[in-house]
């Protein structure tokens, strides 16, 4: 064993850095392996359920349709017997059952469940989208409602899967996986040590720069997750074709059976009336076939049906291609022989699975890019703490001391991990109150659904407010501490909810305890970053809270997959304790206020009318509100929260992809902001920014009113990123400077400037959804756009720039 | 005493509960099936049917098959094949059948000729002084409409499950679907039947003028269902080809030529034509119906079932066999034998129905059925039987 203290300084230093990089490499790897891992029994289960759903929903059209001919559901002649071909069918469903409309079961097959369990997943059928599966017992469930005459629902087709056979058929490539990834930790680790062997950025005397010490982790990390993810992008692509042609045979080798036993009949090959109708259910649950065909003895095509229902008889016979036909013979029994009547073929759309096969790669890109936002910020914590010499704090009365450098960047790794914590569950909370919804005061369900989040993000503006008040009176530390505590209880209580009303409460004191720690948080930004690095300490800080929302959004959903949605909470509570962790033990030195606040004279720190009163009445303050933040605000949650989701679904893009287009907004003012934040702080003028901030990000709207393409949305989140990156800290470091600022107090005026950003958060959605009304999408951005650049053309007229804007 | 009082109080509120709460048919439940040994002799059945109808012994063999599936009686064999003899099966059972808790009372058979309306009233008022003086039987099946009417009076008080009508409500033996309006009486139910069967046909053939024939009697009328097609007709707005042709008081041979008259000159005016239940439209006379519908190309759908559709009726839904209403009965009789009130067990009924296609006939009158249709039938039958 190596006696880490007989070694020399370098080499202990390289070895103490070596188990840091090392610990960070296990995690980041861990975070892949669980989100990617999460993504393939994701991605079995979805091709599980489109087997059984193409299968189910055939099987429930078709007793939909003898229902139509009459038959009662209670009392349909065969039932047993279509029950029974279904789990042929499907081996892997493991209970098979009709249901009435109440969900009472009429005919089963398989294993029996709880009483009452179908009965409950009928019932949420009912609210959740056409499609959703839903975990029953060990196993998931598939509704597929059955119309009666009048079109109302009469009944249910209901499957379900065992847990067991999704893990099953997913063994091989779990285990494969798994071993790519142990093996990508081994190759890492190796070139991570070699690596620091031969090129320790401890040697010599001078302190390491930022760039020797992270450029090998960096490098190895980026490697190893893309080798990583390389291996994933194909399994879930082998995966993916898999499913397609497991879900075209099946459907094609129904469809043959079944006309067999027509053909068996005596029905005529050629006398096929109609066939349009069962080859476009077919092609409505396999999205990847192109057209379908039936073919006589001699290669004559009788009937084309393409995507679309369009019918051809006649044409002109196709060669095979082998890659993306499939075949089944369409038989007649004649005197106990099968006689070859002609076939049933199906051609897969290239273009298609092309399509699904760059979804798949975009899926895998997600993952791999989580992760890498996780390795930065862990190796900016790391960097945060080699970097950082204790600063000495003040305490009112006592002699100023030197202020160190670089305490601006520790808002970012302490956001970082709030958020992180507290964004786990945000994915799922409608879900999760779905699961516990009962009728109550008479609200609509959507209403009783996203009254959880609503009143999260009420307390979480409200006691931000609270919080401005606090750090000034007793320090900023007070409100995060308190904030965390409160945020902890709350998820507890989360956990626990079993109502509307309690889980509702919950998510209240969360979202409490989370506003008040936030806006802590900022307010040691504000209060312990010199002049000269508040800005870039506001955009770390914002780097910090999309980093962590980014990157606890996809593991709490990861996690909510594998072990449901009420442990997470529990999860969600024992990591909120680690920004606490942080702050009680990195940040402690920087408790209270520096001493260079004690000669400016104490501001009043009572939350008053009048103390408010005064910060109002100051024009540059007020403009700054009503020119950048609040349009800015207005024009964020306008784009990105309202139509952005709206407009891309009506377009037919997936939520992946509005997800994908989401996150680059995140990114940008994640990496950035950091980067232009040294700019801002240079510069003399920090209006020069807010404007720029305001002129990029209303051009980039105004610019859809000619494009709505998917290039020219993208490029309007990015221009939205990048003026959040411009303006967003120089509008706290404009504000900074100014002396009702001072007078009012830090901590109380930036509560004020959160309140205006709140508001024009709620304020978006609506001014944005009011104009869509009146004037459609593309005019209603545009419109947004315009307000938004007039609003930062009359800031520029109107505020002026605060005599010391604290540049170098 | 307060005590006493109170227990007196307790036990008079129970006996209230528990005899004065009328048994609802929600009951049905409640009375089991398992065979119950009557407390002296064995359950005396009787049988009532208006005329040798062929159904009508199709079904009373289903109901013993349903009362050997519940253990009633042993098993025994049946022949496939109506015995021609009025009554004949009701003495083969009477003679043959073996049971330790019941039996088929060899002098218990009555029927009023075949559909005779001269002898029905004088069979109806010596089955009815039987009933009601001597107690001899426990008991009456009723097979048919005539049946049905006949026994669901207050004039006597035995037991009595009406079998094999096509409109109990329609025909007046019940009241309802839910209450049959007597203690002692019970009738298959089976709501919307008929109608439902019209609208699917008008829904697959779209025809504009429907023809039907029928006795204009009012059984004539419930046996063909003719309410229900005329309701439905108003409904969809179609109208209704009617051709009136007798059954009880005549020859079977006159029933069954005056019937086939009747689709010749429908099939000539109607452009689509539901055979509705008659007795001159049998094995005889079918083929000569079928005959002249597909000469005139006219799309036919059956009242009765797939027998009809194996030689040559275009299509039926309807239920597949008898096996099913076959134990709904015996599960009846079990029930009354087990002690529940024939009024208090639950008479509706929805037949498992079988959806039935000739594929010759679609080829000779020109239709094309469409992929689905083919799809959802239960049976296809590719040739006409003779």
């Amino acid at each position: 064993m190596i006696a880490v203290h007989r070694l020399s300084r370098p080499v202990a230093g390289a070895l103490r850095l070596f188990f840091a990089f090392f610990a960070v490499l296990l995690l980041t790897l861990a975070l892949n392996g669980g989100l990617t891992l999460g993504a393939l029994y994701k991605v079995q289960l979805e091709s599980v359920s489109a087997v059984v759903r193409v299968v189910g929903h055939d099987w429930a059209l078709r007793i939909q349709g003898a229902i139509r001919f009459g038959k009662p559901i209670e009392q349909f002649y065969g039932l047993e017997t279509t029950l029974a071909e279904i789990q042929h069918d499907l081996p892997v469903v493991a209970t098979v059952a009709v249901t009435d409309a109440a969900g009472r079961v009429l005919s089963a097959r398989g294993e029996r469940l709880r009483d009452g369990a179908l009965a409950q997943a009928i019932e949420r059928s009912r609210t959740a989208p056409a499609g959703s599966t839903y975990k029953i017992d060990g196993g998931y469930c598939l509704v597929f409602p059955i119309k009666g005459r009048d079109g109302q629902t009469t009944g249910a087709l209901v499957m379900v899967v065992k847990e067991t056979a999704i893990a099953q058929a997913l063994e091989n490539h779990f285990e494969r996986n798994l071993m790519v990834l142990v093996l990508v930790a081994l190759a890492a680790s190796a070139a991570l040590l070699v690596g620091m062997i031969m090129f320790n950025p401890l040697r010599g005397d001078a302190p390491p720069s930022g760039w020797r010490l992270f450029a090998l982790p960096i490098a190895v990390m980026v490697l190893a997750q893309g080798g990583y993810a390389w291996d994933s992008i194909e399994t879930f692509h082998r995966q993916y074709l898999d499913t397609v042609k497991e879900t075209t045979e099946i459907s094609l080798g129904r469809l043959a059976r079944d006309l067999n036993r027509l053909f068996d009949k005596g029905v005529k090959i050629d006398r096929l009336v109609g066939i349009e109708e069962p080859f476009r259910r077919v092609m409505d649950n396999v999205t990847e076939i192109g057209f379908m065909e039936i073919r006589a003895g001699h290669d004559e095509v009788l009937y084309r049906v393409h995507r679309g229902g369009r019918l051809e008889r006649g044409v002109a016979p196709s060669p095979l291609l082998p890659a993306f036909d499939l075949t089944a013979d369409l038989q007649q029994s004649v005197d106990g022989e099968r006689l070859r009547l002609g076939s049933l073929r199906l051609r897969l759309e290239a273009s298609t699975i092309a399509a699904s096969a760059r979804q798949r790669l975009l899926d895998s890109g997600t993952v791999t890019l989580v992760s890498t936002l996780f390795v930065v910020e862990l190796l900016m914590l790391l960097a945060v703490l080699v970097r950082q010499q204790p600063a000495l704090a003040t305490r009112t009365g006592e002699a100023p001391r030197v202020i160190a450098d670089g305490r601006h960047l520790l808002g970012r790794p302490s956001a970082f991990l709030l958020l992180f914590a507290w964004a786990l569950p945000l994915s799922f909370i409608p879900l999760r109150m779905r699961e516990i919804y009962s009728p109550v005061a008479g609200l609509p369900l959507h209403v009783v659904l996203a009254l959880p989040l609503s009143v999260e993000m009420l307390c979480a503006l409200m006691t931000a407010l609270l919080a401005g008040a606090l750090t000034d009176r007793r320090g900023w530390h007070v409100p995060v501490l308190a904030g965390i505590g409160v945020t902890i209880a709350g998820e507890l209580l989360s956990m626990r909810a079993e109502s509307v009303w309690s889980f509702t409460l919950a998510r209240a004191v969360v979202g409490a305890g989370y506003g008040l720690a936030w806006m802590g948080i900022q307010g040691f930004v504000f209060v312990w970053a010199t002049p000269q690095t508040v800005a870039r300490g506001v955009a770390h800080l914002v780097a910090g809270i999309f980093a962590g929302h980014i990157c606890g959004s996809a593991v709490g959903a990861m996690l909510a997959q594998q072990i449901g949605y009420v442990p997470v909470f529990g999860i969600s509570a024992g990591l909120s304790v680690l920004p606490g962790l942080f702050v009680l033990v990195f940040m402690r030195h920087y408790f209270g206020n520096p001493a260079s606040d004690l000669a400016a004279g104490p501001p009043s720190r009572r939350l008053d009318l009048a103390s408010m009163a005064q910060l109002l009445r100051d024009p540059d303050f007020v403009w700054l509100q009503l020119g950048s933040v609040v349009p800015f605000s207005v024009a964020q949650v306008g784009l990105l929260y309202f139509t952005l989701p709206l407009f891309l679904t009506d377009e037919g893009f997936s939520q992946a992809t509005v997800g994908r287009i989401l996150m680059i907004y995140g990114l940008t003012v994640i990496y950035l902001g950091p980067f232009l934040g040294r700019f801002v702080d240079a510069a003399h003028s920090k209006k020069t920014f807010i404007v720029l901030g305001g002129l990029i990000g209303s051009g980039g709207m105004i610019y859809l009113y000619v494009d709505q393409s998917l290039f020219a949305i993208t490029l309007a989140v990015f221009a939205l990123g990048a003026a959040s990156s411009l303006a967003g800290a120089a509008q706290s470091a404009f504000a900074l400077n100014l002396d009702a600022v001072a007078k009012t107090g830090i901590g109380k005026a930036m509560g004020v400037q959160r309140a205006a950003d709140k508001l024009g958060q709620m304020l978006g959605p609506l001014l944005v959804g009011a104009l869509f009304a009146s004037v459609g999408a593309a005019s209603g951005l545009a419109i947004t756009g315009a307000l938004y650049l007039a609003a930062t053309l009359l800031f520029l007229a109107v505020a002026h720039s605060p005599g010391n804007e604290g540049a170098v | 005493m307060v005590k006493l009082v109170l227990r007196w109080l307790l036990a008079s509120v129970v006996f209230l509960a528990l005899g004065v709460v009328p048994v609802t048919a929600a009951d049905t439940q409640r009375f089991s099936t398992a065979p119950k040994a009557k407390a002296q002799g064995k359950w005396r059945i009787g049988y009532y049917e208006g005329g040798q109808y062929p159904d009508y012994e199709v079904i009373l063999k289903a109901v013993v098959r349903g009362l050997i599936e519940l253990k009633w009686m042993n098993p025994l064999e049946m022949s496939a094949d109506n015995n021609p003899a009025p009554g004949g099966f009701w003495n083969y059972l009477a003679n043959n059948a073996v049971s330790n808790y019941l039996e088929f009372v060899p002098d218990g058979y009555y029927n009023a000729g075949n559909f005779d309306p001269k002898l029905r009233p004088e069979v109806r008022e010596r089955l009815i002084k039987r009933l009601a003086e001597q107690g001899d039987i426990d008991l009456m099946i009723a097979m048919g409409t005539w049946a049905g009417q006949d026994l669901a009076n207050d004039r006597h008080h035995v037991a009595t499950v009406v079998a094999s009508t096509s409109d109990p409500i329609g025909s007046g033996i019940v009241k309802s679907a839910e209450d049959s309006g007597l203690n002692h009486l019970h009738a298959k139910v089976e709501p919307d039947r008929y109608a439902r069967q019209i609208e699917l046909f008008h829904d697959i053939i779209r025809f504009h003028r429907l023809g039907v024939v029928f006795e204009d009697t009012p059984e004539g009328r419930t046996y063909a269902a003719v309410d229900a097609i005329e309701r439905t007709a108003a409904a969809r707005g179609f109208e209704v080809v009617r051709c009136t042709a007798p059954f009880s008081g005549v020859a079977q041979e006159e029933a069954e030529s005056r019937l086939t008259v009747c689709y010749e000159q429908i099939a000539a005016t109607a452009d689509a034509v539901y055979l509705t239940v008659h007795r001159g439209l049998n094995a005889q006379s079918l083929p000569r119906v079928v005959a002249a519908l597909v000469a005139a190309q006219r799309p036919s759908f059956s009242m009765l079932g797939e027998s009809e559709v194996k030689r040559g009726v275009l299509m039926s839904v309807a239920q597949g066999n008898y096996s099913y209403v076959g134990h709904f009965h015996a599960e009846t009789l079990a029930r009354i034998f087990n002690g529940a009130q024939p009024r208090a067990l639950s008479q509706v009924w929805l037949a498992p129905a079988k959806i039935a296609l000739n594929l010759k006939t679609t080829e000779l009158i020109g239709y094309n059925p469409p992929v689905d249709i083919l799809l959802a039938c239960d049976e296809i039958y590719p040739t006409i039987e003779p």
